[in-house]
């Protein structure tokens, strides 16, 4: 990976066109096939930290979601402008891992790791419905 | 736990060196006289080391196909040694031998040497493991008498656990377990070994049809053999012998949800034994067990809530914990109604102190914010404490519409967060006998590269939350892409 000072990314425009296209409800995610009693479980009885939970939950899932197709939108231009939401979707998922696993959605870290590599993948489908043409 | 010890793969007594010398050293030589060398070598096995191994492996891979005659007319020879090293010789050349192998070691069962049934029992295992193997991962064109010679040797195998010398029926027993995916009519013999007079034996029968029963479980997906296995390794927690009591513990333990048979005889166990050491093997076993049947909850959660808190031994009483805390059913919510949330009071769960999480967009202007302070700190002498209360941080971070209360934490995990996107361990160096460190070089250069690709993040973020996109930083919004073209 170069350390020369490299142009902006000539995707940026485009990429804030197909983040706005997205619509994260029809997203499949992960924690679509969460429970209340896992929830209920995850919160350890305490009520209040539910609505809490699934706010972080959910924000941390979209938050690696986005960051990993920002990420595969911008590699196949510039390694150096990929590396940023690389970086930043590396430091969310450690958390969604834990969260993944609180919520009785993973069974341990290697099955954390598994789902937020489906996230990855989705990312990755999405960018090459838009840069199909581009090496990856 | 007794487990299939790994055979040295060696003739059975070492060759005398002066003998040895001068076979070898008869190269080259034609077909006839390597048969004679073979044999003469089989014969010679008294003493020597690894290099006579070597040598008499490579004579007999030499002889090819013709090696399973040589070798199955030496399985008659008078001397017990040649026999045995015969039956060495079988399983050095038995892919070249192929078929002929396991019918010549099952004659050998049979011989009258009890040291040559031993070692042919032991030997008939391996070599149809090998063959096995070699014919699942198609290393050799091998056809269906892999299988037949497997099914044989089966039979033969729990022929001789009914053999009067132990060790042979520890060796039947063993190789039975061995290939455990073609033993699985051995399992009523096997049953019948359990009552054998030596603990060994029964220690041993137990570990086989273990094998046996997790192949047909895991493989098969068929609970049929192991329904009949569990009954008698249940009789087998009242044997006399500690070590086969553990011996059918670790069964059930490796069983896991097929054992929850079981259960109550290891609940009794655990209230009752007298061996501490036995009760906390039942403790992990039901760890295991109720890891993956849920419905035995009820019955495990109470003993080993019991046995964590009253046992006598405190060893116990730690796998006892570790046991609860590993059984409960955690990430399955507590839909089990038998688990009540006072019987897991024992091992409090930590619950992590949750606060709301930042919207992405705050972060990354948190992080955004940091940058800048430190891109224009001025010159290159810096604190962690003197940085997050600078004014210049505050200023930045009021700017951009955060609080300017920034947490040690946070300035933290930020530094960790730009010194990876600068490709370096850490932004800065601690000076050596001083609190300050110093910007290491090319960072803020660095630093100043990442700065737009966090703008352009954050900008991003913004629009998704439905805000307005950051246009102080970005400047006039770019065109369209199709306006582009």
């Amino acid at each position: 990976m170069s350390e020369e000072p490299t142009r902006r990314s000539i995707m940026f425009p485009e990429m804030r066109k197909i983040f706005r296209e997205i619509d994260w409800d029809t997203v499949a995610l992960p924690s679509d096939c969460v429970t209340l009693g896992q929830l209920r479980h995850a919160i350890g009885g305490n009520h209040k930290d539910l609505g809490v939970f699934v706010h972080n939950l959910t924000l941390t899932e979209q938050e690696v979601a986005r960051f990993a197709l920002s990420e595969a939108l911008r590699a196949p231009f510039d390694q150096d402008a990929a590396l940023v939401p690389r970086v930043l979707k590396e430091e969310s998922a450690k958390e969604l891992a834990s969260l993944y696993q609180e919520a009785g959605l993973a069974t341990g870290p290697q099955h954390a790791s598994q789902l937020i590599r489906d996230l990855e993948s989705w990312a990755a489908t999405e960018a090459r419905k838009h840069v199909p043409d581009k090496p990856r | 736990m007794w487990r299939r010890r790994a055979r040295p793969n060696l003739p059975c007594a070492e060759a005398e060196t002066s003998c040895h010398k001068a076979l070898v050293a008869n190269e080259p030589m034609d077909r006839k006289n390597l048969h004679i060398k073979v044999l003469g070598l089989l014969e010679s096995c008294r003493s020597g080391g690894r290099d006579f191994v070597a040598s008499a492996e490579a004579d007999l891979l030499r002889l090819g196909e013709d090696a399973g005659s040589v070798l199955a007319a030496a399985l008659h020879h008078a001397n017990a040694t040649v026999r045995c090293n015969a039956l060495w010789g079988l399983d050095v050349t038995w892919q070249s031998v192929r078929e002929a192998a396991v019918p010549a070691m099952i004659q050998a069962l049979d011989d009258a040497d009890p040291g040559v049934r031993r070692n042919a029992a032991g030997k008939l295992g391996d070599i149809v493991w090998r063959q096995q193997s070699a014919w699942w991962e198609r290393q050799v064109g091998f056809g269906e008498w892999v299988k037949e010679s497997a099914q044989r040797a089966v039979v033969a195998l729990m022929i001789a656990l009914r053999d009067d010398d132990e060790s042979m029926r520890e060796e039947a027993a063993s190789s039975l377990g061995g290939i455990n995916c073609w033993s699985k009519d051995a399992v009523p013999s096997l049953i019948e070994s359990l009552r054998d007079r030596s603990n060994t034996v029964v220690q041993v029968a137990c570990w086989a049809l273990t094998q046996i029963g997790n192949w047909t479980w895991a493989v098969e997906q068929s609970a049929a053999p192991v329904k009949k296995i569990i009954p008698p390794l249940i009789e087998l927690l009242q044997h006399e012998d500690g070590s086969v009591r553990k011996q059918a513990i670790w069964s059930f333990q490796e069983f896991r949800e097929l054992a929850h048979d079981a259960v109550p005889a290891l609940v009794d166990v655990l209230r009752h034994g007298q061996d501490s050491d036995l009760r906390a093997e039942v403790c992990r076993a039901l760890a295991d067990i109720g890891a993956t049947a849920g419905g035995v909850l009820q019955a495990i959660v109470p003993a080993l809530v019991e046995a964590g808190e009253t046992d006598p031994s405190e060893s116990v009483q730690t796998s006892a914990i570790l046991a609860l805390d590993k059984a409960r059913p955690r990430g399955r919510g507590l839909s089990l109604p038998s688990v009540r949330r006072s019987d897991l009071a024992i091992v409090p769960r930590k619950q992590r102190r949750r606060g709301l999480k930042r919207e992405d967009a705050e972060a990354l202007k948190s992080l955004l914010a940091f940058l800048n302070a430190c891109v224009n700190w001025p010159g290159d002498v810096v604190s962690q404490r003197e940085l997050r209360k600078s004014p210049l941080l505050k200023e930045e971070r009021k700017r951009l519409g955060l609080p300017e209360k920034i947490s040690a934490g946070t300035v933290h995990n930020h530094l960790k967060t730009l010194a990876r996107l600068c490709k370096v361990e850490r932004i800065w160096d601690p000076e050596p006998k001083n609190q300050f460190s110093t910007f290491r070089a090319g960072v803020k250069e660095r630093l100043l590269q990442r700065r737009p690709y966090i703008e352009e993040e954050i900008a991003i973020e913004e629009e998704k939350a439905g805000l307005q996109a950051y246009p102080e930083r970005l400047g006039p919004t770019p065109p369209e892409p199709d306006a582009i073209a």
